[in-house]
């Protein structure tokens, strides 16, 4: 252990930051990303870009019901449960779906939606197969290639170094307030660090919070050891008490017909007065022991409590009651786990979080690249005598590259694919996700054989131009571009869009940035053109160490 | 539903805030101003600043409850402070004009929010 309490902080800080970073990066990206889940999904499924999207309406509750248990059960006879899902705010459609029972071996049914248009008039059956924005919200703790669990287990233990990175970084960080507004551009290692903490410091409460939280989230899972002793190995009594009404009843076999849905809406509207309604579950379909589950949409209250209003599917009679209270222990659970799915979220918060977000993604970019232009100035004297760069570094580059610059083109790539690939492919949702992973490992073969400024401005520039035309390619193959989008008040669609524009543009200008630094350090080989360094390569680190105010000063002459 | 010309109201006056917090600690006055600041004009603007943050955050509290305004509040300011990095960085003698327009557009939006 080094001899000060400050020094060994500082020694923490690096290596527990610089041991997951990239896992993190995929991780917190891919968080960031989630917070458009839906809007995501959305887009992905162009299908029902037109006269398909909707309001929620209070008056066609009843017609909307009726409808849709006609529907479930002349095509849905023999599933294992019925939802009828009305318009949200995030998922602006009306639809029925329902899930077959599990064939043998299979854990779950098959999961069968189809969505309604407008005028009510036939529904909307054949969605091209893609994952859309769930890809990025299992990524972001199931990652991809492995079982869950062994995923979850590896970011979890990221999450831990995080949150040690985190509050190690707060205890170095001597000059926290004096330099809370500093940041010296053209300066190398000097505007990395300022970047770091900037990033780091703005938005801590969100980063303390979205670490400490995203822990909460899988804490049994890490931590069973609680409920094991309390329940004595029993987890399923522990979650009947946890979430009554989340408790399956079984069927009893004995047939009874299902109560009209729609004479259940007074007694709903009893307990809720008009809140909206956002689903409508039934199981045990056509059995004595059905249930019919009403859930509402919670809008903007900070909880990711589904406390459903149940009722008996044959006699209509209310088995819960609205007003059942959490525990102290169990609300503060859940305002934990809300803040950090952020579902309450209506727009502009939604995208101050995705700021947030982003600022994390780039406090873990400028922490890693800071990592590499340090190490790389210690090793400058060795490099500029001919030897290679240590293993170390050249690991670091390499992986900075493919997933600092990989990460935005691969998810480019998902968008194309979900664009381009023929809807009608067998595993068309898995082949997106190969098209993502497919991209993160080309670009890794690239950072194999070079990782110099070239590369990166090469990989920025190919993801800046990916994301600059996806507006054209939306309005290439889908029914609605984005002026239409715009016309018709359909944000999530035009927000699409248009962030993708902006994302674009900001990458444009990252490479633009790099190639500024590029000319002004060929210009210093040039100048030492005798050296061993021919030039060829141009290393990251020390072209950005070269873009020193002594040739700034040269070029302004 | 949330309006949003309160939010950007509030975003403003965090700028403002923000800005002043800046412009009380001396390096960044002297890049805003190109003098050094007086005792009394830095702690002015120290205090400023932080009495229009409060001031922000009491009215956040106040039209959106306890639990969304504090949520929400915490990222406008973030969004403010990397705002208030990009003018000190990019456009520092702006700094003082741009804090002067955002605290009349903030009043404004405000005003008829």
């Amino acid at each position: 252990m080094k001899e000060t309490f400050f020094r060994s902080m500082t020694w923490l800080h690096t290596w527990v930051g610089l041991l997951v970073c990239w896992v993190l990066l995929l991780v917190f990206f891919a968080g960031t990303v989630s917070y458009y889940r839906y809007e995501i999904s959305l887009w992905t499924k162009p299908e029902i870009h037109s006269d398909v999207l909707q309001a929620y309406q209070t008056d066609n509750l009843v017609h909307q019901l009726q409808e849709g248990q006609a529907y479930l059960s002349a095509h849905a006879e023999n599933a294992k449960d019925w939802r009828i899902n009305f318009p949200t705010e995030r998922k602006p459609y009306l639809s029925y779906s329902w899930q077959t029972h599990p064939e043998p071996g299979e854990r779950r049914g098959q999961f069968i939606e189809h969505i309604a248009h407008i005028d009510g008039q036939d529904m909307v059956t054949d969605i091209r197969g893609s994952r859309g924005g769930n890809f990025f919200y299992r990524l972001h703790f199931d990652l991809h290639y492995m079982p869950a669990k062994i995923a979850r287990w590896i970011v979890g233990f990221c999450t831990m170094f995080m949150l040690l990175a985190l509050i190690s970084g707060i205890v170095i960080h001597k000059r926290i307030f004096k330099d809370f507004f500093s940041f010296r551009r053209n300066k190398g290692g000097r505007s990395w660090l300022d970047a770091h903490n900037i990033s780091s410091v703005l938005a801590l409460p969100y980063h303390l919070m979205i670490t400490y939280t995203g822990l909460i989230t899988l804490m049994l899972m890490y931590m069973p050891w609680g409920v094991i002793t309390a329940y004595e190995g029993d987890a399923r009594a522990f979650r009947a008490e946890l979430k009554p009404g989340r408790e399956q009843v079984a069927a009893s076999g004995t047939p009874a017909p299902l109560i009209q849905l729609s004479t259940l809406l007074p007694a709903v509207k009893a307990s809720w007065g008009n809140t909206p309604i956002k689903q409508v579950v039934i199981s045990n379909i056509d059995d004595e022991n059905s249930r019919i589950s009403f859930y509402q949409n919670t809008q903007q209250s900070v909880t990711d409590l589904r406390i459903p209003l149940i009722f008996s599917g044959v006699s209509g009679e209310q088995l819960s009651q609205a007003s059942d209270t959490p525990s102290a222990a169990h609300a503060t659970h859940d305002t934990l786990m809300s803040l950090h799915t952020a579902r309450f979220a209506e727009p502009v918060l939604r995208l101050f979080f995705f700021i947030c977000g982003f600022m994390g993604c780039a406090m873990i970019a400028t922490g890693t690249l800071l990592w590499a232009v340090k190490i790389r100035q210690k090793q400058q004297k060795l490099i500029k005598q001919g030897n290679k760069p240590s293993f170390g570094l050249r690991l670091v580059e390499g992986l900075n590259l493919t997933f600092i610059a990989g990460l935005p083109l691969a998810t480019g790539a998902f968008f194309y694919a979900n664009r381009l690939l023929p809807t009608q492919m067998a595993d068309r949702a898995q082949w997106e996700v190969h098209s993502f992973f497919a991209v993160i490992f080309l670009t890794a073969v690239l950072a194999y054989f070079d990782r110099s400024l070239t590369s990166w401005r090469r990989v920025l520039g190919l993801s800046a131009v990916a994301f600059m035309a996806i507006p054209l390619l939306n309005w290439a193959t889908s029914s609605q571009h984005l002026f239409q989008n715009i016309a018709s008040h359909q944000w999530a669609l035009a927000g699409f869009d248009l962030l993708s524009l902006l994302i674009g543009i900001a990458l444009w200008f990252a490479r633009r940035k790099l190639a500024q630094t590029h000319t002004k350090s060929s210009n210093r080989v040039a100048a030492s053109a005798s050296r061993a360094n021919k030039g060829k390569r141009v290393p990251t680190a020390s072209a950005k160490v070269a873009s020193d105010p002594e040739l700034s000063a040269k070029e302004g002459e | 539903m949330i309006s949003n010309s309160m939010t950007l109201s509030l975003l403003n006056f965090s700028y403002l805030a923000f800005g002043s917090l800046a412009l009380a600690m001396f390096s960044h006055f002297r890049g805003a101003f190109d003098r050094s600041p007086s005792p009394a004009q830095s702690r002015l603007l120290y205090w400023f600043g932080w009495g229009v943050l409060a001031v922000s955050y009491y009215i956040g509290i106040l039209y959106q409850g306890f639990a969304y305004g504090s949520i929400l509040f915490t990222g406008i300011i973030s969004l403010a402070g990397l705002l208030v990095i990009l003018t000190l960085s990019y456009r520092a003698h702006h700094l003082p004009h741009f804090m002067a327009g955002s605290g009349v557009l903030g009043t404004l939006l405000l005003l008829f929010a």
